[in-house]
């Protein structure tokens, strides 16, 4: 991007971004200035953003509540800019400085308050410029939200002071290089240096890892309250011993990026600058992250490091990708959740497709390097999981090239990472890790068809009448049964622990599997049969579960998995491709008031009507 | 004030203007319609980020945009 001026009265010129850069992100060929280029126009952006919000406060002064108008804050950050332009750069591209700016404007336009009264959203920019003065050593005197005791310094710290009130304002005074905190109960000096904790203040802590000569310094942020996704959240306090593995899981996981993605490891740090981490989660990895909050990604702490890895470089890609759409439309604006994809267990709209395509685009860049470098640590796990993401991500990305709403730039972006993901499908892999990958895949599908499609009752109409005639084919079917739209509405729960104990039993002897298994939210007994190899087991363990509880989701697809393992054609090819109108057909035979058929036969009977 | 690009690869124009170069101090008191229309573009575009609810199972990351 380089500035240029339009034909216009007024002589701005605008954020560019090169089609050679365009391209390069879209291949995944992420470097440093491309990166640097997305923050220029995020600087720029956040500034636009301060600017709008200030004009519209000046306009309304009971939007202030008990702060003064913005205009000090301003002001204050005027002098911190005169004084160190390096510490307002860091204070204006702070993650949550654009969560906020981003959730109090919403609130301001549409004229409603938020998770605490609109004042205290709007007093947060006075906790902005106190931060920014604390660090740029300045004296000065300004207001700060007291949110239930805690007044946040963003990107230093948290103050807590006694309060009674939900909602107060704190005092910030800084003088000759001493900063304290007060309310009129009680003060906090804050210590020096500030990254120690001290009675009345959180420091926000450090994550440092280095290797290769790549540095990646990332906040391990719990306390600031625009550091989630929604809105303003509550403090939640790492203890020591967490904050410790955090850091030594970083550690490892940074070695990971730098040996087997180097030039992806140049970018990062460019582009990520805080992890809001969350509690660990049993046997899965997830994150989040939102585009207002340029550089941060909340994380939940994985078991081992090439999780946090994979992780990183997925929020990275996010990241990214929220960057370029600050620029430029990929999309029309299209709210209808159609799609499937892999990674959710629900319908999703083709923004969040597209975001989904190029972080696991990354995701699978990541396992094919650890994959073909025979990385020691992961051993069968980067050749599964580089399996079943290219597989999954090309799925996606094949549904979604030719979709209407892409723009002519969104369809550019789709094929440059097509470019790059194509030839990736077709590496070779073992066949036994390539089938489970696409057994794994099927399931999932299979599971999103019977809860998320709903079948034509007029072909389970005549499927059950045919069935209860004892016909020995199915009619012939006259409407596609692929043809619905999803809902967003599930017919039935879902449960993970199937692919849960599958990726466990990659890298797990089977005694270790019978102790775990059990620990797994929602694992049955035929999912650990299927997980250790034992299909036969599993297939009349899955039938067990539909007698019991016909309606199950994850029994009929599990069924269905075990049949085509056992390689068994008719019955797992209704069950993985139609498996709604499997279970519609036995739910309407059972209304009938006659006997319920065996589910593998009428998945067989009703497979014959597909092949 | 009008240039012309010579750029070959003059890319992907947005409509953010760029306040590199402008001091902090300054900014608010910028004027003329292609600030206004920036300034509008940005608060526009606040309102289209959909927040919607998460999902109901434990597969789910969660994206904001």
């Amino acid at each position: 991007m380089q500035p240029e001026c339009r034909d216009d009265h007024d002589s701005f010129a605008f954020h560019r971004l090169s089609w050679l850069h365009f391209d390069q992100l879209a291949c995944g060929n992420v470097d440093p200035s491309s990166v640097r280029l997305l923050r220029d126009a995020e600087r720029s952006r956040r500034l636009l953003l301060l600017r709008a919000l200030v004009d519209e406060v000046v306009k309304m002064p009971e939007l202030t509540g008990p702060f003064s108008s913005p205009e000090a804050a301003w002001e204050l950050l005027a002098r911190v800019e005169a004084r160190s332009s390096a510490t307002f750069n860091l204070l204006l591209a702070h993650p949550y400085t654009g969560s906020w700016s981003g959730y109090t404007t919403r609130l301001v336009h549409s004229n409603i308050t938020g998770v605490c009264p609109l004042w205290m959203h709007v007093g947060h920019l006075h906790a902005i410029a106190a931060a920014a003065a604390i660090r740029a050593r300045l004296n000065f005197e300004i207001s700060v939200p007291l949110w239930n005791g805690n007044a946040i310094l963003p990107s230093l710290g948290l103050v807590n002071l006694p309060t009674a009130q939900q909602h107060a304002v704190a005092k910030v005074v800084g003088e000759n290089g001493q900063f304290e905190v007060s309310n009129g109960i009680d003060r906090v000096r804050l210590p020096s240096p500030l990254d120690q904790d001290a009675p009345g203040w959180w420091s926000i802590r450090r994550a440092t890892a280095t290797t290769g000569g790549r540095r990646l310094a990332l906040w391990l942020d719990d306390v600031d309250p625009y550091r989630g996704l929604y809105g303003p959240v509550p403090p939640q306090r790492l203890d020591p011993d967490e904050v410790g593995t955090w850091r030594c899981l970083l550690e490892d996981a940074w070695q990971l990026i730098v040996r087997h993605l180097p030039k992806l490891a140049r970018a990062i740090p460019v582009g990520l600058d805080s992890l809001v981490p969350a509690p660990s989660v049993p046997f899965r990895n997830p994150s989040a992250s939102s585009g207002e909050a340029f550089g941060s990604a909340l994380v939940a702490r994985p078991t081992d490091a090439a999780s946090l890895a994979a992780t990183l470089i997925h929020e990275f890609q996010h990241i990214v990708l929220g960057g370029v759409l600050h620029l430029t439309r990929l999309y029309d604006d299209d709210p209808r959740e159609r799609f499937y994809v892999p990674w959710r267990d629900d319908p999703r709209p083709l923004n969040r497709v597209l975001q989904g395509i190029y972080a696991f685009f990354g995701v699978t860049a990541f396992w094919r390097a650890l994959a073909r470098a025979g990385e020691p640590a992961v051993g069968r796990r980067a050749a599964f999981e580089f399996a079943y993401w290219r597989g999954q991500t090309w799925r996606v990305l094949g549904a979604l090239r030719e979709d209407a709403s892409l723009t002519s730039s969104g369809r550019r972006f789709i094929n440059g990472i097509a470019a790059q993901l194509g030839p990736w499908q077709s590496e070779p892999l073992p066949a036994d890790t390539i089938e489970l990958a696409e057994a794994m895949g099927a399931d999932h599908h299979a599971g999103w068809r019977i809860r998320h499609l709903r079948p034509d009752p007029v072909m389970v109409a005549e499927l059950t009448t045919a069935w209860l005639a004892g016909r020995s084919r199915p009619p012939v079917m006259h409407t596609t049964m692929v043809g619905s739209a999803p809902t967003p509405v599930p017919d039935g729960s879902w449960s993970s622990a199937r692919v849960d104990l599958i990726r466990l039993a990659i890298d797990t002897d089977r005694r270790t599997m019978r102790k775990v298994w059990s620990t797994m939210p929602g694992a049955t007994v035929a999912d650990l049969a299927y997980a250790t190899g034992q299909v036969e087991e599993a297939i009349r363990q899955y039938s067990a579960e539909l007698r019991t509880d016909p309606d199950r989701p994850a029994s009929w697809t599990g069924l269905g998995i075990a049949l085509a393992r056992t390689g068994e054609r008719l019955a797992s090819g209704a069950l993985l491709h139609h498996p709604e109108l499997v279970r519609a057909v036995y739910r309407s035979i059972r209304a009938s008031g006659s006997p319920s058929p065996g589910p593998v036969d009428l998945a067989a009977w009703i497979g014959r009507a597909a092949h | 004030m009008t240039t012309f690009s010579t750029d070959p690869d003059p890319g992907i124009e947005s409509e953010l203007i760029d306040l590199s170069t402008v001091p902090f101090a300054l900014l608010r008191d910028l004027d003329g319609a292609t600030l206004h229309g920036a300034l509008r573009h940005v608060v526009e575009r606040t309102g289209q980020v959909r927040i919607t609810s998460r999902s109901s199972g434990s597969s789910g990351g969660e994206r904001i945009d």
